[in-house]
């Protein structure tokens, strides 16, 4: 099959990926092999190609946002055919504390997709069936893919923050993620506030209805009850945090941030201001969101990429040119 | 300013209120007076007149507690609200403000809590006595007679659904569609939540349906609780139960969704079996909750002042207090009655 593929041998190249032809993989037992039919790409994989992350695998497919056709070991439950998305919990060991504590998020064993075991970034992918999710029908496959990794981590970020209904909720770097939060911090009658670099996204933040759009050094009118950064930038969390009120919470979505700056502890965390961060996501998650985009009628701007073109996907990423989500399409 | 006010005075419990005419309050150190401009006739000013709770008030004493005035006189050493103010005299007419319940935002609980209308003379009079530390806030877009329900009716609903913890997205259950209910959809709408109204009348799951109630459930039609269970994949993650009817209080519970909160704030006298087998293995949370506190009193009123809440009002005068009592006794009122004392 052909495939996206990372490896150390790209160093120094100006490519991220190697496109190639690549062994199909083979239907491990009490998995289901997919026929991938989109695969969206998040900053993550990003991180990933670009070394910020620990490499764990000499040759690696990324991709953890894949929409797939069951197409071998199907069940009862996933007969032939069936439309299901993957997200970044590959699999959890089910046995740890975390695992029993309701928080597999944490599990001490995870597997990652398309970090710890190959990806979307191809034409099959093989994945264990209970880290499996239906799709709400009304979506096609490529305005689906983004809410499988952006959508649900943008969601349970939301739920880290301690997001209450009504709240002044800041959005603190904006990309697909930031844009999914959008309608469900207005269903929940929230203000939307969002500071963010690049005039495409505050753009479409303000086509979203945000309350104020600012720059990313501008503070926000009023003090925020929660905040969410998406932003791999600490200076981004000091922002964020330095619009808070008294009480108010920071949640940081982001899995790589590059590094703290010093701040004023005095002025902006005294006060029991908090910092949270967000940490990959339970399937629980991943089941409320997928109903509330449903619900609220979620359709996320995409721009398809064929995956001869990964490389320039992951550059759009990279350079934010695109005001919508990057969906690769094998 | 005039010197008498014309009041509806119960003087025996059970016995019509009589008309009669008092000496106008003058407010002492840390009081204020207010001239009364609408006030809400609550199914709690039945209960007071006919004596039905173990605490009883003190006779003669005049009922009502959605009283909405000008501020027209302050007592000494008052500083926070001033002559010409609008405020709203509630249930909850005072509290001791150092208990422990006072110092962590739940003077609804305040062993030392006064009652408008019940320990205190409330607002079934042109003038009464309030403890501006204690009184709502009315914003300016508010009429009186539209704010009156709300400081009772209102805040019961709006805190009893918090008091759910229902997240937005969430569903809730709201048993009944009378004083309360009718307020309590609209809250919970607001606040993001998905609704699902049960009566037993049609006309009001209509009307139901009308102020944005995503589902209506008609409980004649069988037992409530498994249509809302089959409806909302396993029952409502809260429970408003404003109906005042024992049963009510029984199918709400069987409403509620596994680790889910039902909550009572209706007052019906009496006492109801709980089915304790589905309350254990459903850890299911039964709690009730009272009137709210000040905060909350903004936050219910703020909702109206955005237009995101409206309670259906009829206008009475003062004088037809007894007939209005009578209607309510018999179920006869369809929404809340607001005494105008804009009218004689």
């Amino acid at each position: 099959m052909r495939a996206a593929v990372f490896s150390s041998a790209l160093t120094g190249t100006g490519r991220f990926l190697e496109i190639k032809d690549v062994p199909r993989p083979q239907l491990q037992a009490g998995h289901v092999l997919l026929r991938i039919v989109a695969c969206g790409v998040c900053r993550t994989d990003l991180h990933i190609v670009e070394g910020d992350l620990p490499q764990v695998r000499p040759e690696l497919i990324p991709g953890h946002q894949i929409v797939g056709e069951v197409v071998e070991g199907a069940t009862t439950e996933l007969p032939l055919g069936t439309r299901v998305g993957v997200s970044w919990m590959g699999g959890v060991d089910g046995d740890c504390w975390y695992c029993h504590h309701g928080m597999e998020n944490l599990c001490d064993k995870p597997t990652f997709t398309g970090y710890t075991v190959n990806g979307g970034y191809a034409e099959f992918a093989s994945v264990r069936p209970d880290f499996t999710f239906p799709l709400p029908p009304g979506l096609d496959d490529v305005h689906v893919a983004p809410l499988l990794c952006a959508g649900i981590i943008g969601f349970r970020s939301l739920r880290v923050a301690g997001v209450e209904q009504g709240e002044r909720v800041g959005l603190f770097g904006f990309g697909s993620s930031a844009s999914l939060a959008i309608p469900i911090l207005q269903s929940w009658k929230c203000d939307v506030y969002v500071a963010t670099r690049g005039e495409v996204h505050r753009n479409r933040a303000a086509s979203l209805g945000a309350t104020w759009v600012g720059k990313e050094d501008e503070k926000p009118p009023v003090a925020l009850d929660r905040a969410v950064t998406f932003a791999p930038s600490g200076k981004v969390v000091v922002s964020a945090l330095s619009s808070l009120r008294k009480g108010g919470v920071v949640a940081i979505n982001a899995i790589h941030l590059d590094q703290m700056p010093p701040f004023d502890y005095d002025k902006l965390l005294w006060g029991e201001r908090q910092i949270r961060s967000v940490a990959n996501m339970t399937r629980q998650d991943a089941r409320d969101f997928l109903k509330v985009a449903h619900d609220l009628n979620i359709r996320p701007q995409v721009t398809v990429f064929p995956l001869e073109d990964a490389n320039n996907a992951l550059l759009a990423v990279k350079e934010e040119t695109e005001a919508g989500s990057a969906v690769i399409v094998p | 300013m005039a010197s008498k006010m014309n009041v509806a005075v119960v003087e025996q419990f059970g016995q019509p209120l009589v008309l009669q005419e008092w000496d106008i309050p003058s407010p002492g150190a840390g009081q204020i007076l207010v001239k009364t401009e609408a006030c809400g006739v609550c199914h709690t000013d039945l209960h007071a007149a006919h004596g039905d709770w173990p605490v009883k008030p003190t006779l003669p004493f005049i009922p009502g507690h959605e009283a909405i005035g000008l501020v027209a006189a302050v007592g000494s050493s008052v500083k926070n609200i001033k002559e010409g103010d609008r405020v709203g005299v509630p249930w909850l007419y005072s509290a001791c403000g150092h208990c422990e319940y006072c110092l962590t935002a739940w003077e609804t609980v305040c062993a030392e809590a006064q009652f408008g209308g019940y320990t205190k003379n409330g607002g079934f009079a042109q003038y009464l006595l309030a403890d501006p530390d204690y009184v709502a806030h009315i914003p300016d877009l508010l009429k009186p007679v539209e704010a009156a329900p709300l400081i009772c009716a209102g805040i019961t609903t709006y805190k009893g659904i918090k008091e759910t913890a229902a997240k937005p997205g969430q569903w809730i259950a709201i048993s009944g569609v009378g004083g309360l209910g009718h307020l309590g959809i609209q809250y919970a709408k607001a606040m993001g939540l998905l609704v699902c109204a049960i009566d037993i009348d049609d006309g009001k799951l209509a009307h139901a349906k009308r102020l944005g109630a995503d589902l209506v459930i008609n409980a004649k039609a069988g037992d409530p609780a498994v249509a809302l269970k089959k409806e909302t994949g396993g029952g409502a993650h809260g429970v408003l139960i404003t109906a005042p009817s024992l049963i009510a209080f029984k199918q709400g519970i069987g409403m509620t969704r596994k680790r889910g909160t039902c909550v009572l704030v209706g007052l019906p006298p009496g006492e109801f079996p709980v089915p304790l087998f589905d309350v254990v293995a459903s850890c299911i949370t039964i709690r009730g909750s009272f009137v709210g506190t000040r905060h909350d009193m903004a936050e219910a009123l703020a909702f109206a002042a955005d237009g995101k809440v409206k309670a259906d009002i009829e206008l009475q005068p003062l004088s037809s207090i007894n007939q209005i009592f009578s209607r309510l006794e018999h179920g006869d009122v369809p929404s809340r009655v607001v005494l105008d004392f804009a009218r004689s």
